[in-house]
């Protein structure tokens, strides 16, 4: 390896290394979307997709009960759904599914927000404009299933502050 | 067709390597001192920003890809001495590239126009498969119509990624449909008009920290050390 090549290569390293993670969000405000089974839904929202093929769906489950639960599948009338992680390493950022579903911690909430989980939806059926809702059923470990409409936003509402009110 | 452009074992070992001198780097430069002048952490606390300061600057690179417009775009040629910010991503992307150029697109609105004139967004769509020039142009439209949208084959967008001295994308998670996820770098790169990049920029970016940065930048520059 030469010098330079070296240097580079441990540059580029050194932003890897520094990767940060990102910004909480904010807790849930206001009525719940759903709730039963001991869990709630907060603030279920889809960007307005940029790409005519591919969503992502962002919510906060909050456990109501105490007991924790396990968000186990997402569907949806707008095309595929599952659920996905996308996390940061090597200054890569990927993307995998969430095949064992993902943990509602007891007294504590799982957040679906950008850059982390997500139902990601693709092969769309309808081009989903900002103002149409679209009906989307979670199925919990222990809940069962909860079903809520959610609807479109701009897409460049932004990350890091939750859904747009 | 498929694509695998990184994984394999031998850049594996390079970046290991790398890792082994970057934290020698950082040794040293602990050793050396604090906040001198040509501290860039010190610099980016001065000036306020939200930014995550790099260690070293990194030049703007030269590289060449395909515009929107089906033409060529030499890189360093075309920002030079400009606020740029690049991204890598691709428009197949659910989740963090709308995201990250929605929260851009956001904080761009909040100031005034003669300052968004001198900020250059350039994003590089990473998927030489289905990122072709008229889809990203029509992605990059969601956000911002003057973001300015690159893309190109395979080895000319490996090229890029590394003048650029990100890691190197490639095709992900591939399902049984035929979809297919693909890896790309995570952070943003802004190059001030000394063609530096002194500052990177993180996912959860929101548009109130884009404002706010991006405002200092153009109003300020980066300080000379």
């Amino acid at each position: 390896m030469s010098d330079t090549r070296g240097r580079r290569a441990a540059l580029a390293t050194v932003l890897a290394v520094f990767a940060c993670g990102r910004q909480p969000g904010p807790p849930p405000r206001g009525a719940a979307d759903a709730a039963g089974g001991g869990v709630a839904i907060y603030g279920a929202y889809i960007p307005a997709p940029a790409a005519p093929d591919v969503a992502a769906l962002y919510l906060v489950v909050r456990d109501e009960d105490g007991d924790g639960d396990r968000l186990l599948s997402v569907r949806s009338d707008a095309g595929d759904a599952e659920l996905h992680e996308t996390r940061e390493e090597s200054g890569l950022v990927r993307m995998q599914p969430a095949r064992d579903g993902l943990p509602v911690p007891a007294g504590g909430e799982l957040r679906l927000e950008p850059g982390g989980a997500h139902g990601m939806l693709t092969r769309l059926t309808q081009p989903l404009a900002v103002g149409s809702r679209v009906h989307v059923t979670l199925e919990f470990e222990h809940a069962g299933r909860l079903a809520l409409e959610v609807p479109v936003v701009p897409v460049d509402s932004g990350v890091g502050q939750g859904p747009p009110r | 067709m498929l694509r695998f452009r990184s994984g394999r074992p031998s850049r594996r070992a390079g970046w290991l390597a790398a890792l082994l001198c970057a934290s020698s780097l950082a040794a040293c430069d602990a050793r050396d001192g604090g906040a001198t002048a040509g501290d860039p952490e010190a610099a980016a606390a001065r000036l306020g920003l939200v930014a995550t300061a790099l260690p070293a600057p990194l030049p703007r690179p030269e590289f060449s890809l395909t515009d929107t417009e089906g033409r060529r775009y030499d890189f360093r040629t075309a920002t030079a001495g400009r606020l740029t910010l690049l991204f890598f991503g691709y428009t197949s992307c659910p989740d963090i590239c709308p995201a990250q150029l929605g929260s851009l697109a956001a904080g761009l609105r909040q100031l005034p126009e003669s300052v968004r004139d001198e900020i250059v967004v350039v994003f590089v769509g990473v998927d030489a498969e289905r990122d072709e020039p008229e889809r990203v142009r029509e992605w990059l439209d969601h956000f911002d119509s003057r973001f300015v949208g690159l893309t190109g084959s395979e080895e000319q967008l490996a090229t890029a990624e590394r003048a650029a001295l990100v890691p190197t994308s490639f095709v992900d998670q591939r399902r049984p449909d035929g979809s297919y996820t693909v890896a790309h770098a995570s952070w943003a790169l802004v190059y001030t008009p000394d063609d530096q990049a002194h500052l990177r920029y993180g996912t959860g970016t929101t548009p109130a920290q884009w404002a706010h940065d991006l405002g200092v930048l153009a109003a300020r520059g980066w300080p000379a050390s």
